[in-house]
């Protein structure tokens, strides 16, 4: 049997002339909790709605414990996919809710999800229409938690939480996770906030995968080195040079013990390894400097 | 239990948690008018005043039918369902399968309600109240009229939910043809067989074909057609396999708009699909005072003075001979011989009821009916009431909306 949780071999998806997904492929890890990353667009959510089978790939194969989620109950079962945009109802009250997932998942534990309800402060006697932005992201957190499904996707799930609220979520993932291990995909645009809580992190961009490593590795994939004489230095390791009156600096791949670095650490160079919120701008992003200075111009 | 049917079972219990109090709402609001029709009933027996809201269940029944049809216009999205495991298919059945139910629910409240109602309006007859039911102990009555509108709500919501899947996966417009095509396939099937048995009035008579034979008939149709429809868009949604965008608001419309046109339609084939003919025959004695001459007097009197306009019928001398009842003749008595050919709704032989309670009278050497005794006949779940009076000027008093014809043959026997 195989330890992944998820694979996608060349994975093809359109709206109409849109592509969203353009060859993507990975093997994801069991058990673990991985980041999947990427700018607006970059088809994370069309990913996800594969998953859970509300979208087919145009070509391309995607397996999920072994099995195609398309027409998949037992799979069904074992999967959510949890977003503060999925439309529960809005004039149910939240224990209503708690009874649908009761009802429909196998695994679902209604009394940790009453605990819950009681950790965040919300009412079960309130309705879905009375809650906050932010509360309502709390209540399709909780809800797909207590799912303890094999697979959980989690689309953007703290958005608009408090940043005490999303503090204790984080810890709450990682503690029901050593206590019930599964797999957890999580995108989201903070990825400095949630970087302690993932294990791997996958970044896509154009529906195409950039990489796939776990959290250690990604966070040795690149240095940043500050100060003069960057111009001196040529590597096909090196990304960016930047000049300009902020300072000048340079990204180049590597880890903070790589050669490049070494060497310029040697040189005078302020060496510093590069997040991985920043590496993965840096790897997608597409904007460039003349395209902000024509704003003022 | 396959993991499908369970699944299903899951997601019906889901749906029906997340819809029931629609149920409960429609419960209070029926319960309501039939409060102040009871109440109205009561005070000043006015029962124009309520005769189509409180009566008429075919609108009560109406109003909930669109709050479905509507809905159902997501019913390929399913949205509220979208985060629960399920397939599409098993999201689709289900969605499908709570509706229905709901809408047996909804009669099954109506038809609970309408029998209370029933038992209270009997309940007011026995204390001397001028009002009458014909319908509270007849369980045949309550099947009929629950299996009309089972038969009714599923059908208009099954076409609105074919409408939407064909809508899908094909330009509105056709979707809509398809699914009238569908309809009207149906519809034409039980139109043959109604206008045969209605064009040989006789022969339908003769077997005994009465109303519930006639919605039996139709409540097959429809649910082969429902069955029909539903296959289809099984298979359509099946096939395109995946949850769509929301549709316009004009998809709204267009649902709005078939929903009429069938409505519209069920009501004119309900007009002539509620057939139900008896005859009925009488004799009466009247002393004939000397002085009179009987050969005055025509054999027979038509009705022609109660003025019934269009539903004036008059039966053929054929089946005149037929149905009537020669009578015995005595030296110095004339007889009275009434028949009513009356057709009513509802297998009600109400022809009877009128004869029992009609007199013949001589009043300055005229004939004139009299009715004895008068009260309201409500047909309480497939129509509206109709009034049944004492005043012999029957063309102002009698209405009879659901009475399609009406005939009262009056024949002086004499020696």
């Amino acid at each position: 049997m195989s330890n992944y949780s998820i694979v996608a071999d060349n994975i093809c998806f359109s709206y109409k002339k849109k592509q969203a997904l353009n060859n993507l492929s990975f093997s994801l890890n069991e058990n673990e909790i991985i980041g999947l990353i990427g700018a607006n667009g970059s088809g994370k959510t069309t990913f996800f709605n594969i998953c859970n089978g509300s979208l087919i790939p145009k070509s391309g194969k995607l397996t999920i414990l072994g099995e195609k989620p398309n027409n998949n109950i037992a799979l069904n079962g074992e999967l959510i996919y949890s977003n503060s945009t999925l439309t529960v109802g809005e004039h149910y009250k939240l224990k209503q809710i708690l009874d649908f997932y009761n009802i429909t998942y196998p695994h679902f534990d209604k009394e940790f999800a009453n605990k819950l309800l009681d950790l965040f402060k919300l009412s079960n006697k309130s309705t879905v229409a009375s809650l906050s932005k932010g509360k309502k992201s709390l209540l399709h957190l909780i809800c797909a938690l207590s799912t303890r499904a094999k697979i959980t996707c989690l689309d953007e799930p703290f958005i608009g939480i408090d940043i005490e609220s999303r503090k204790l979520c984080y810890e709450i993932i990682l503690r029901d996770f050593i206590e019930y291990p599964r797999t957890f995909i999580i995108s989201s645009h903070n990825l400095t906030e949630i970087e302690g809580l993932l294990s791997e992190i996958i970044l896509i961009d154009d529906g195409s995968t950039i990489f796939y490593e776990d959290i250690d590795t990604v966070r040795e994939m690149m240095f940043r080195a500050d100060g003069d004489n960057i111009e001196n230095y040529i590597s096909e390791d090196i990304i960016i040079k930047k000049t300009g009156e902020l300072g000048n600096y340079l990204i180049a791949k590597g880890s903070i013990n790589s050669k490049l670095a070494q060497e310029m650490s040697a040189d005078g160079f302020k060496i510093s390894p590069v997040s991985p919120e920043d590496l993965c701008i840096y790897l997608t992003t597409k904007n460039k400097e003349s395209d902000l200075e024509c704003l003022w111009q | 239990m396959s993991m499908a049917i369970k699944n299903t079972l899951n997601l019906i219990k889901v749906q029906f948690k997340q819809k029931y109090k629609l149920l409960i709402y429609y419960a209070y609001f029926l319960g309501f008018i039939k409060f102040i029709t009871l109440l109205f009933l009561c005070i000043n027996n006015n029962f124009n005043f309520i005769t189509d809201i409180g009566q008429n269940n075919i609108f009560l029944s109406v109003i909930f039918i669109p709050i479905l049809a509507i809905s159902s216009s997501n019913i390929l999205r399913n949205e509220e369902l979208t985060m629960y495991p399920g397939t599409i298919r098993t999201r689709y059945i289900s969605r499908i399968l709570t509706d229905i139910f709901l809408i047996c629910s909804i009669y099954f409240i109506l038809l609970g309600i309408n029998i209370i109602s029933e038992g209270f309006i009997y309940l007011l007859r026995l204390t001397g109240q001028n009002v009458g039911t014909v319908f509270l102990f007849d369980i045949k009555y309550w099947l009929i009229a629950f299996a009309v509108y089972v038969s009714l709500g599923t059908l208009v919501y099954l076409l609105i939910a074919v409408i939407n899947t064909f809508a899908e996966v094909l330009p509105h417009i056709i979707s809509i043809i398809i699914t009238m095509v569908i309809f009207l396939a149906g519809r034409f099937e039980v139109f043959c067989v109604d206008t045969l048995l209605n064009n040989i009035f006789d022969f339908h008579f003769k077997l005994g074909m009465g109303i519930d034979k006639l919605v039996l008939h139709a409540f097959i149709v429809n649910t082969c057609l429902f069955i029909i429809g539903v296959a289809a868009t099984f298979l359509t949604k099946t096939w395109k396999n995946t949850i769509s965008p929301p549709k316009n608001f004009i998809v709204y419309l267009l649902d709005i708009f078939v929903l009429i046109f069938i409505l519209s339609g069920y009501i004119i084939y309900s007009d002539y699909d509620a057939y139900e003919p008896s005859y009925e025959g009488r004799t009466m004695e009247i002393e004939i005072p000397n002085e009179i001459d009987l050969n005055n007097y025509p054999k027979e009197i038509s009705t022609d003075n109660y003025n019934f306009g269009k539903l004036l019928y008059i039966v053929s001398p054929d089946e005149y001979e037929k149905y009537w009842e020669k009578v015995d003749i005595s030296d110095d008595k004339a007889y009275v011989c009434m028949s009513m050919r009356l057709i009513a709704i509802n297998n009600k032989n109400l022809s009877k009821r009128i004869l029992e309670n009609t007199e013949v009278d001589l009043k300055n050497q005229q004939l004139v009916n009299t009715n004895n005794e008068d009260y309201y006949i409500i047909n309480n779940f497939l129509g509206n009431m109709y009034l049944y009076t004492s005043d012999y000027n029957l063309q102002n008093d009698y209405s009879y909306m659901e009475i399609k014809e009406f005939n009262m043959l009056t024949q002086i026997v004499y020696k």
